[in-house]
């Protein structure tokens, strides 16, 4: 909402500069975003007397005008269609005047000096008329400046205007909170005064819908001529961001900005049968509104009628057919207030927002209503020349006085924290405009005024009091620590693991959660897993993600555009899944890490880069369940259900021995469907809370008796993991196998096609005693006789 | 010493000689595996002065005396010579040691280089760290929510103009669900779920329907709500200048004003000097000098009445704030979407 000082001066007494206004606005609730001094644009332009006016030599479209400054004589060639005739008076901008960021100078039109410009408002950037010169009054003094002539110093405060508070959208209301501030009285605005016609045809006004109409204010006033307003209407209403229309429509403007009311002026003359009624609109009833729109209605819409049909929706927008117009002479002007969630939901579903609507959605002031029509048909008349008839219309009233609110004062200091006097209290609710009157144990029963819809419960009080009392003259407690439980969930636990990742190299990323089908689906997710939105940012964002792995692998496509030899990235984010069967209630959301490792691995030098392969993947696997979750992990093959890695190296990951995620290189028909890099290693893996180890490792006694080693190389199948055959030794060896690992995996000369060579350590142990030779090769025979018969491998010797 | 017996000037030139080979041996040693076997030369079991023990046995009686004196004298002075040339090779080795070609330390350290956090990340722990440090428990929600929760009990009435504040992104399902707008509902599902005391600061994900040049449709929010039976808006300005301090510096200073949220009453924002310009006037401040940091207020007490809390009974408040907007101001950075597009260019920046 754009403020003017210069109007908030003729309402309240502000000596006070602009920015110091502005400070104690956002200090108590209105935060003022931006001050602008009107007219600071403007440099050395003044008022210019035409002398004589003369054919341009070469140009037929252009005139040379000779001007007198106060200074002396000028020729200015001008192509404007308005150039007074000698003896008026225009806006002339000499050399070096500056009209905004142009410096104006004196320049050659066809072949004719120019020294300087004449004006329009538009040049002069105060205003919308472009069609020609700004003509000034007859009196204006030559070489006066176009500041003093035209009144153009102002600041305008660009106001946040927060739901709360519809009386802030009006100059008054900025007033009035001044006047609490700054403790002054505030001068209502008072209408050019006029007289009261005899009524002549009586308009009929009746209401139907009182719920959604609780007071209709009219007002006819007839024998206008429309015109455009006046200098200094026309120019704040451009300062305000307001587009001057004509004298008739800049009134209704002028006392939505002033009261925060907004008024509708019908062409009287346009109401079939001279009638208004406020109703219901029937299902499926239309009307052109101003717009050029048609609009169809539906029963909880309020309509304003005339005889026939629709005129006006209630609060939103007036219709086409009674619209002012350049010949209307008789206005009925409306002022009413209007039930704010009905207006909302007629302006949403309707699509259309517009200034009046703002405002009644918010909440008028309906004790307002009388003296915000006083005031329009008063200006009205004046501007138009005409007169106002008969008494205004007044249907509704006031209504009844809201309850008034009980306010205990030891409330106050309890919720905000420091006492506040009972003076203090009384007279911050005075001066907002409440009544107040006493009521038991010191409490106060306190009646809000129209203008603060706001002021219904104890607590919106003790704001009021809280705020002018200045949030900046409280004390700032400290908090006192109190122990609290441990956090649940993962927070701790995802801090520690993206620690980790980090450390291990990989770059972490945070990417957006929305996907579309066939990317889903590339990744094994099935339609009816997916979450979709209702209202999408686009097509290609209508679901949410059921893998992280789609953002990691384009932003891994992003690092090879900006020409990177790879990326190493993660996340640590949610997915979602529809839950399965239409069941009610929210999706299922899950914590999950993912990992791509794209192009080359650097370590230390350049010339060191290989391809990323899965033991590089395993390594990022180790680190996390080992360094964060503190779990064992495994990975298993299975390339029939991670379809979208690479056969040869598609992997479940295993947690505690549970499926928890996938890893393996991307298969190359999904890293082409998805247009990203061939060739990544992609991990995901679901962290569940237990899949956290909450507890301390427990220690393990240190061996006190010494190992015997016995290695074992076998040929397998290249079916068979190293996994296998470990946890097969384990299996076969006795408790006092310590431990077994593979050391080496062999292939090539000497080793048949499809078979490999592995070797692997196996360390014999008692944790009692020291093991004889006999029994190590008793049990080592053991373990390689089971190997031989379950893999039927060829033992190398 | 005794003087060499005369009878053996030919031993004594002998053993002479032996010595001086010895020395040009020992010289010609370049490690002490070489100077040892010059000296067994003299003193190992075949060795020259080995031999001439063995000779002393033929001599007659009187003359072995001054022989075996002389030959013990040569033996102590092989094997002294040899000490000294090990010794000196032994320097000379470690001397050697020390020598040979600088390493050059610029080449890139061997193994992965340290990864990168990303500062929205880092950011936000960093915040839930300082309000940790201050009592409160980390508490999370769902993205996905249900009007009642992200709008209705947070005191959004249906048809109401609040809810304009939040452009709203809704999931196709049935319930009335959408994408969380903000991340005050966990403070609803936080106070279902518990009896008061409750201080609990809730970090997450938040969407809105916005897409351009200054808005993205995902981001982060850190939010706080502390309900107790004495918690005051005093105390909320003393808890949130304190988290304000221990974020941007304890010399920034901080301004606290009102403002209006739907579910707190008093409402108000908190402001710190720009840490841009100091408080002068920049494009960061859009000239007025202070940055706005953070909403908060008293929870209102429709809020306490859709949980089941005693509004006469229990009260405190409720804070939130931008991630980004912390992030980037404590990072120097002007283009929010640097912070979403994940250009590895950018992410390289933070360790």
């Amino acid at each position: 909402m754009k403020i003017s000082l210069a109007w908030l001066r003729e309402l309240i007494d502000l000596p006070e500069p602009a920015a110091e206004v502005a400070e104690r606005l956002t200090m108590t609730g209105f935060e003022v975003e931006a001050v602008h001094r009107a007219g600071a644009h403007l440099e050395g332009a003044v008022a210019g007397e035409v002398l004589e006016v003369r054919p341009h030599p070469g140009r037929p479209d252009m005139h040379v005008v000779v001007v007198a400054d106060g200074v002396g004589r000028r020729e200015v060639v001008c192509g404007a269609p308005n150039i007074p005739a000698p003896g008026g008076k225009t806006a002339y901008a000499p050399p070096g005047a500056k009209l905004g960021d142009v410096a104006v100078e004196a320049r050659r039109l066809g072949g004719v000096e120019s020294l300087g410009v004449l004006c329009s408002e538009t040049d002069l950037g105060i205003g919308a008329d472009a069609s020609g010169l700004l003509v000034l009054p007859p009196a204006t003094r030559p070489g006066a400046s176009l500041h003093e002539v035209l009144c153009l110093h102002d600041h305008v405060l660009d106001v946040n205007v927060t739901p709360n508070r519809p009386d802030g959208l009006g100059h008054l209301g900025i007033a009035r909170e001044l006047g609490t501030i700054y403790r002054r009285p505030v001068c209502l605005p008072q209408a050019p005064p006029f007289q009261r016609t005899a009524r002549e045809v009586d308009p009929y006004v009746r209401v139907d819908d009182p719920a959604g109409c609780p007071r209709y204010g009219a007002q006819v006033v007839r024998g206008l001529a429309v015109a455009p307003s006046p200098w200094a209407v026309r120019y704040r209403l451009h300062l305000l961001g307001v587009r001057a229309v004509s004298n008739l429509v800049d009134v209704t403007n002028l006392v939505l900005l002033l009261f925060s009311q907004p008024l509708h002026a019908f062409d009287l003359a346009k109401l079939r049968g001279g009638t208004i009624v406020v109703r219901r609109a029937r299902d499926g009833e239309t009307m052109f509104t101003l717009d050029g729109l048609e609009r169809r209605f539906v029963p909880d819409d309020v309509l304003i009628c005339d005889g026939e049909g629709p005129v006006a929706v209630a609060g939103v927008m007036g219709g086409l057919s009674s619209e002012i117009r350049d010949d209307t002479t008789d206005v009925l002007i409306e002022c009413a207030h209007f039930d704010p969630p009905s207006i909302r939901r007629t302006s949403r579903r309707l699509g259309l927002s517009s200034e009046s609507s703002y405002r009644f959605e918010r909440g008028t002031d309906r004790s307002g209503v009388p003296r915000a029509l006083a005031y329009a048909a008063g200006l009205m008349a004046e501007l138009g020349r005409g007169r106002v008839c008969g008494e205004a219309i007044d249907a509704g009233g006031t209504g009844p006085d809201p309850a008034p609110v009980r306010l205990r004062p030891a409330r106050v200091a309890r919720i905000v924290g420091r006492e506040f006097p009972s003076d203090e209290i009384r007279g911050t609710l005075e001066r907002l405009g409440c009544r107040l009157a006493p009521a038991s144990n010191g409490a106060l029963d306190v009646v809000a005024p129209g203008w603060r819809p706001d002021l219904t419960r104890e607590i919106d009080l003790v704001e009021e009091i809280a705020r002018i009392g200045g949030y900046d003259a409280l004390p700032g407690t400290p908090p006192t620590v109190t122990a609290g439980p441990r956090t649940q969930g993962n927070w701790e636990k995802l801090a520690t693991l993206r620690r980790v990742l980090v450390a291990r190299g990989l770059a972490e990323t945070v990417n957006h959660v929305f996907a579309d089908l066939p990317t889903l689906q590339a990744f094994g997710a099935t339609e009816d897993q997916c979450v979709p939105l209702k209202n999408p940012l686009d097509a290609g964002r209508a679901l949410l993600r059921t893998t992280l792995l789609p953002g990691l692998l384009g932003d891994a496509r992003l690092a090879f555009a900006h020409r990177l030899p790879g990326a190493a990235l993660f996340e640590l984010g949610k997915t979602f899944h529809r839950r399965p069967g239409g069941t009610p209630g929210l999706p299922h959301e899950t914590w999950r890490l993912g990992i791509v490792l794209a192009g080359k691995r650097i370590e230390g030098l350049a010339g060191n880069a290989a391809d990323w392969d899965l033991y590089d993947l395993a390594a990022m696997l180790a680190a996390a369940a080992d360094g964060a979750l503190r779990r064992p992990w495994a990975l298993r093959p299975a390339p029939d259900r991670v379809r979208w890695c690479h056969p040869r190296s598609a992997c479940l990951v295993e947690i505690d021995g549970a499926e928890a995620g996938f890893a393996g290189e991307l298969h190359p028909a999904t890293a082409d469907r998805l247009d990203v890099p061939r060739g990544a290693q992609v991990l995901e893996l679901e962290l569940t809370p237990e899949r956290f180890r909450p507890e301390p490792d427990k220690v393990r006694e240190l061996p006190r008796f010494p190992a015997v080693r016995r290695d074992l190389a076998a040929v397998f199948d290249e079916t068979v993991t190293a996994g296998d055959v470990v946890a097969d030794a384990r299996r076969l060896g006795p408790t006092f196998l310590d431990e077994v690992s593979v050391f080496d995996v062999y292939r090539g000369e000497g080793i048949p096609a499809g078979r490999k060579s592995m070797a692997f350590a196996l360390v014999y142990r008692h944790p009692e005693r020291t093991l004889t030779e006999a029994e190590v090769e008793t049990a080592h025979a053991g373990v390689v006789d089971g190997l031989v018969s379950r893999f039927g491998v060829t033992i190398r010797k | 010493m005794t003087q060499p017996d005369q009878q053996a000037p030919d031993l004594a030139a002998e053993l002479h000689a032996l010595l001086e080979r010895l020395d040009a041996d020992l010289a010609a040693a370049h490690n002490a595996e070489e100077a040892r076997a010059a000296a067994a030369k003299l003193l190992g079991k075949k060795g020259a002065l080995t031999a001439l023990q063995k000779k002393l046995g033929t001599l007659p009686a009187p003359e072995r005396p001054a022989f075996g004196a002389s030959l013990n004298r040569a033996k102590d002075d092989a094997a002294s010579r040899l000490e000294n040339r090990l010794t000196t090779l032994e320097r000379e080795a470690f001397e050697r040691s020390l020598s040979g070609p600088p390493l050059d330390p610029t080449l890139p350290p061997r193994g992965l280089p340290h990864g990168h956090a990303h500062p929205l990340m880092s950011t936000m722990h960093d915040i839930v760290d300082i309000f940790g440090r201050m009592g409160f428990q980390v508490a999370e929600g769902p993205e996905v929510e249900d009007d009642f929760h992200n709008f209705e009990a947070l005191n959004f009435p249906p048809d109401h103009p609040a809810r304009d504040m939040q452009d709203t992104l809704f999931v196709d399902a049935p319930g009335n669900l959408l994408m969380r707008t903000h991340t005050s509902p966990v403070q609803i599902r936080t106070m279902l779920a518990q009896q008061p005391p409750v201080r609990v600061v809730i970090p997450g994900a938040v969407y809105r329907h916005d897409d351009d040049a200054t808005h993205s449709p995902r981001f982060f929010q850190v939010e706080g709500l502390l309900v107790d039976d004495h918690t005051t808006l005093a105390d909320l300005k003393g808890c949130l200048t304190l988290f304000v301090q221990e974020f941007f510096g304890a010399d920034v200073s901080v301004r606290f004003r009102a403002s209006f949220f739907p579910f707190t009453e008093p409402s108000g924002e908190i402001d710190c000097r720009c840490v841009v310009c100091r408080g002068k006037g920049c494009r960061v401040c859009k000239g007025s000098g202070w940055l706005e940091i953070l909403g908060c207020g008293m929870v209102d007490p429709a809020v306490f009445r859709h949980v089941g809390y005693d509004p006469e009974k229990w009260q405190g408040f409720a804070f939130g704030m931008g991630v980004d907007r912390l992030a980037m101001l404590r990072h120097g950075m002007s283009d929010i979407r640097l912070l979403y597009e994940n250009d590895l260019r950018f992410l390289r920046q933070f360790q």
